[in-house]
């Protein structure tokens, strides 16, 4: 299948009207000129795209990898449960978490600082396909804003939180699902040592 | 072949060759930061007026450790590595990784997992080749073909984004698959994409392959005969431009191209002229692949589904302790890839690519050496440019296609 | 000595052997859930099932002992299956909690579904919902949904603390482990169920999402909080110690490790004294150095006459040796003391009354040097004028005060205790996990203590045979003494002095240590397994 093709076969003689300069100048000449007149009256028809950036900007594609950020609950907590998948998936090890106890005892375990340098960060999207809680996502579809020292570009959690996803920016209710939406079903018993109060009752929603 | 200059005896440093002239050789070296040169690299000459006398390339500029720091991280961590190879084709070093990878578990990718390869390699090699063209017109003056070409890259890149989420730093590939699918409509968008960028390139070609100052510099430049191409071990277009009918996807078929039909373009005399005559062709030979494959590619799973091997899809991973487990084994230990070693190669954007992995059955990488094809062609350097001038340097070194990040990994 | 033939392999077993241990002879590891090797068979988790022949249902490995002409096929199809099938039965009411459970990383759950099941999930019904926070304990807790019942838990504190604190109650899928009314799991060996635990059900509390297990650094190291020396695995990180956990000796402590050492690892982080002291205050290094030196100066001078040393149990062999070879050598006329940590509850099992590791080396060393060493007791009146103290530990205030009255005085430690701040000249040297080393425990064992690499204050302190060597000041006080490179030259040297060490190398003492008096020897009885706390 398929076949040897040389290349100098193919209309790659050199002779004597190459040697002259002119005819091709003039036909480089015709097609510069020709660009020149599509793209200043072309319409869609622009050999190039010229963007008036910042006022005018391109829409990243929807699976554009940008800046992160920390997915909300409802009362704004952040979703992530200080699981550290995604510091061990990062292969530039730029993520560090500290984890604590949850006042929410459904929730159990928070992340106590949760940090990401953007600096070390190189895009990958690991962390977000590591991520078992759609906690942390990099669907922003900004870029890391510009910092004039290092110290800026290291993100805390509160930063992380603060940044909204597309969608949201667009108006649109986001929907996070992860291994949360699992657990979360009644609170669980807190006994004192010695009793063992076990449920008689069964959950009643899908698993 | 021919044999393009006078041979010139060898100069002892500080030796008269016309001592009317009272001239000597100079030594002068070019980069390792230099405008005309790609990537870092450094050009130690001996050179006698304009006439490169010696010349002694310093690779390494760009070494980052790639080998030593694949065996610290997990078989997938070293996927955003392989990126940094080859940063012109960076799909064909994923999948060239995760294919010696896949070689070594013993499992073969879906059928639509191939053709998805297939198409995002070849749009890869669309964009290293008009790069390398561009680049290498631009330095011979022709600023504007080279703007046209980059344009047409953009599109290409846009395209690409649409797919992996990024232009160049893609981490696309996964063991035993891809990230995600193709998005709706790529087929019809890449079409588009396809023909204005063509356009381009039939424009960018009516300026430049007839060009009498492009051929005089171009042709019977930087020649390589067959036998030293062999010798050397040059693959790719360097090394089909000087007759060597070698491409992996024909000889040892990957991926979905044994059910393509495309033709291999070789050179004859093996000389900068050829080597841009191959690679325009090969590009021509990418859009045609593109298009079969497009119509080929069947529906089905693109991944393959062993929780053993791949991260569980999110619902399973949400809804099922199975799916849980699944993935935080491998996200925490990697992929257990048994104890062996494995060779495996592709078609890079500059000949055969190669992966030599050895695994000692955990989930990190023993050793990940690469086989740079560029590096083998920055070992004929010194015949390519020895006994031209200083001038020619600069086309020369530009169709060879040094990628930094391969060559010095 | 039953010969049967597992996988196709003939091998012979001590009697009364089960098939678990006899498959590990030749390098097939029977997953397993319930079945510990020091514990009582209980069977009831059935992922041993192994496939023999003549015989029509598969049998629990743990359960069967291995007899004559046996056959044993331990991975045939229907194994495979049986496998998958008990992983599918324990993994239907178990939660998703693998994010925010702390034996992610460890747990058998997620390591047998990895290496004998793989397949999703068929589960339509809700799970079980149970208690998911039970504090048992002070140092326990208890998720009732993560457990899956195989009751190790209860059969460890029935047979070896046989303390029964620990019950199952409740039917069928109601099932939870728990304590009795009013009797919290208080036993000093509570922390044990912990590692045993095969999943996340029981925790620690003191450790209790601390870390991520597989970020930690293991080091295989010995327990410094009495004389038993078991031996144990330091988990740390960077600068941190975050838990010690045994480590299969059985010659010492079998799989166990009671709390009070597990939780000695603070003592690395309190109270810490992070810079040498002249006079309870810092010095610069000159002041410290000459300061140091005239210390020392004047007890070489007067060949110790007048001088106390003060020697605590907690210093390794070689730092002992240094010391008391130096002593020896410059001050024969100093009185040598034990001072080390008070006695404290000493039991039937692991737990020893004198809490420091290593008196029984310092004594053969002494002992072999000629030097007596005594206790301060009340009816020692004297009062040394001038002292040496080596080891911050101290069982009550007599010894600081005498410490802190006297005229002259050297404090070498690794605490900020009353002796430290008051001493004239007060030296830092390294707590057990900054120490490359060895205790010799009260069973005569010489054990290896080895350094956790990074941990806080590694690089600001120094092994206690070299606290002299760092400072520069062995050259200016004393000949060859301390001029060692390295603690392998110090043991090295201490073999050939002391008999009980004679013909034994600081590298050679492995895993699990050696008898004194073994010399070259080797001693690992047959079933001895590399460290692997989680399971049997």
């Amino acid at each position: 299948m398929g076949k040897i093709i040389k290349v100098r076969a193919q209309d790659a003689e050199v002779g004597a009207y190459e040697k002259a300069y002119l005819p091709e100048i003039t036909k480089g000449i015709g097609i510069t000129l020709r660009h020149v007149v599509k793209n200043l009256f072309g319409g869609d028809e622009k050999y190039t795209r010229t963007v008036s950036y910042p006022e005018e900007k391109v829409e990243y594609p929807v699976r554009f990898r940008g800046a992160h950020r920390l997915t909300p609950r409802e009362d704004g907590a952040p979703r992530c449960v200080a699981c550290f998948m995604c510091s061990t998936a990062c292969p530039a090890r730029c993520i560090n978490i500290v984890a604590e106890e949850s006042d929410d005892p459904n929730i159990e375990k928070r992340p106590k600082v949760f940090e990401i340098d953007e600096l070390k960060c190189i895009f990958c999207g690991m962390c977000v396909e590591a991520c078992p809680e759609d906690a942390i996502r990099m669907d922003t579809g900004e870029h890391v804003k510009p910092f004039t020292n290092r110290a800026d570009a290291v993100y805390g959690k509160v930063d992380l939180l603060s940044m909204l996803g597309r969608t949201e920016k667009n108006g649109e209710q986001p929907v996070y699902r992860g291994a949360h939406e699992h657990r979360a079903r009644q609170a669980p018993q807190h006994s004192p040592e010695g009793t063992l109060p076990v449920q008689d009752e069964q959950p009643e929603d899908a698993h | 072949m021919d044999k393009p200059a006078p041979v010139i005896p060898t100069v002892h440093p500080g030796e008269d060759l016309a001592p009317d002239f009272a001239t000597k050789v100079m030594e002068i070296n070019l980069g390792p930061s230099h405008p005309a040169m790609h990537g870092t690299i450094k050009l130690n000459m001996t050179v006698d007026g304009e006439t490169i006398v010696s010349i002694d390339p310093d690779i390494g500029y760009l070494h980052r450790g790639f080998e030593k720091e694949s065996e610290r991280a997990t078989w997938t961590q070293v996927i955003p590595y392989t990126d940094r190879l080859n940063y012109v084709s960076p799909l064909i070093n994923n999948f060239g990784y995760v294919l010696a990878v896949e070689k070594l578990l013993g499992i073969k990718a879906t059928r639509r997992c191939d053709y998805i390869r297939t198409i995002m390699s070849e749009l890869s090699r669309l964009s290293d080749h008009l790069t390398c063209v561009g680049a290498g017109a631009m330095e011979l003056g022709s600023f504007t073909g080279f703007l046209y070409l980059v344009e047409a890259r953009e599109m290409i890149w846009e395209l690409i984004e649409e797919v992996t989420g990024a232009r160049l730093t893609i981490s696309y590939a996964r063991v035993g698959g891809v990230t995600a699918d193709l998005p709706e409509h790529f087929k019809e968008r890449c079409e588009k994409v396809l023909d204005k960028a063509f356009h381009l390139l039939d424009d960018f070609q009516a300026m430049v392959k007839k060009n009498r100052i492009f051929i005089d510099r171009m042709d019977g430049i930087g020649v390589v005969p067959k036998e030293d191409a062999i010798a050397w071990g040059f693959t790719g277009p360097c090394g089909r431009a000087s007759g060597i009918p070698y491409d992996v996807r024909r000889a040892h078929p990957y991926f979905a191209y044994d059910e393509i039909d495309f033709d291999v373009p070789i050179g004859e005399k093996g000389d900068n002229y050829d080597r841009y005559l191959v690679r325009v062709e090969e590009l021509h030979q990418s859009r045609k692949i593109l298009q079969q494959a497009f119509k080929q590619i069947p529906d089905g799973p693109v991944n393959v589904q062993d929780p053993r091997i791949m991260l569980p899809p999110k619902e399973r991973v949400y809804g099922s302790i199975e799916g849980l487990i699944g993935h935080f084994k491998i996200v925490i230990d990697g992929i257990k890839v048994p104890r062996g070693e494995v060779y495996s190669y592709v078609e890079g954007g500059n000949g055969e690519l190669g992966f030599y992995l050895v695994s000692n059955g955990s989930g990190h990488p023993w050793k990940c050496r690469v086989r740079p094809p560029c590096f083998a062609i920055m070992q004929g350097l010194k015949l390519m440019l020895e006994k031209y001038q200083i001038a020619d340097m600069v086309p020369t070194f530009g169709s060879v296609n040094m990628i930094g990040g391969e060559c010095d990994r | 000595m039953p010969k049967l033939n597992i996988d196709g392999q003939d091998i012979e077993v001590p009697a009364g052997e089960n098939l678990v241990l006899a498959a590990r002879r030749i390098g097939v590891e029977v997953p397993v859930f319930c079945y510990h090797e020091k514990l009582s068979i209980a069977a009831n988790c059935r992922m041993c099932l192994v496939e023999i022949e003549k015989m029509p249902k598969l049998q629990p490995a743990c359960q069967t002992v291995a007899t004559d002409n046996m056959i044993v096929k331990t991975s045939s199809p229907k194994v495979i299956e049986a496998r998958a099938a008990v992983m599918e039965f324990l993994l239907v009411n178990h939660p998703l909690d693998c994010p925010i459970c702390d034996k992610a990383g460890e747990c058998m759950l997620q390591d047998n579904y990895m290496g004998h099941d793989g397949k999703s999930s068929r589960q339509q019904d809700t799970k079980t919902a149970k208690p998911r926070l039970e504090v048992l304990g002070p140092l326990v807790n208890y998720n009732a949904e993560r457990c899956i019942m195989c009751t190790r838990c209860v059969r460890f504190m029935d047979e070896i603390p046989k303390n029964t604190q620990l019950g199952v109650f409740g039917r069928g899928d109601r099932n939870v482990i728990g304590v009795f009314d009013g009797k919290p799991l208080d036993d000093p060996y509570s922390l044990n169920v912990v590692e045993l635990c095969p999943v996340g059900a029981l925790g620690s509390l003191d450790f209790r999402f601390e870390s991520r297990v597989w970020s930690l650094d293991k080091t295989n190291s010995v327990c410094d909080g009495c004389s038993k020396g078991c031996n144990t695995e330091t988990h740390s990180k960077k600068e941190h110690v975050y838990r010690m956990i045994p480590r299969r000796n059985d010659s010492v402590n079998d799989t166990w490790m009671c709390d009070e050492g597990r939780l000695s690892y603070h003592a690395h982080e309190e109270q810490r004294a992070e810079e040498p002291l002249t006079d309870g205050k810092r010095a610069s290094d000159a002041t410290a150095l000459s300061a140091a030196l005239g210390v020392l100066a004047n007890a070489v001078k007067e060949k110790g006459n007048g001088w106390g040393v003060f020697i605590s149990p907690t210093l390794t062999n070689e730092g002992a040796f240094a010391w008391l070879s130096y002593v020896k050598a410059n001050m024969a006329q100093a009185k040598v003391y034990f001072s080390g940590r008070a006695d404290g509850v000493g039991d039937q099992l692991l737990r020893r009354a004198d809490k420091n590791p290593n008196r029984a080396g310092i004594k053969a060393i002494a002992e072999a040097l000629g030097i007596p060493v005594g206790t301060y007791t009340d009816g020692i009146t004297a009062k040394p004028l001038r002292v040496v103290m080596l080891g911050t530990e101290t069982p009550d205030d007599r010894i600081s005060s005498i410490v802190n009255a006297a005229q002259a005085s050297l404090v070498i430690g690794a605490h900020l205790t009353q002796a430290f701040k008051g001493a004239k000249v007060a030296l830092l040297s390294g707590t057990v996990f900054e120490s490359d080393g060895s205790f010799v425990n009260e069973d005569g064992r010489v054990q290896r203590v080895r350094p956790c690499h990074g941990v806080k204050f590694a690089g600001k302190s120094y092994a206690d045979w070299a606290v002299m060597l760092s400072q520069g000041l062995d050259k200016a006080v004393g000949a060859k003494t301390f001029a060692w490179a390295n603690t392998e030259s110090v043991f090295a040297d201490l073999a050939n002095a002391v008999k009980g060490f004679s013909g034994m190398r600081l590298l050679g003492l492995g895993l699990h240590g050696k008898a004194l008096g073994s010399g070259r020897a080797t001693e690992s009885p047959s079933h001895q397994q590399a460290s692997s706390p989680v399971g049997a």
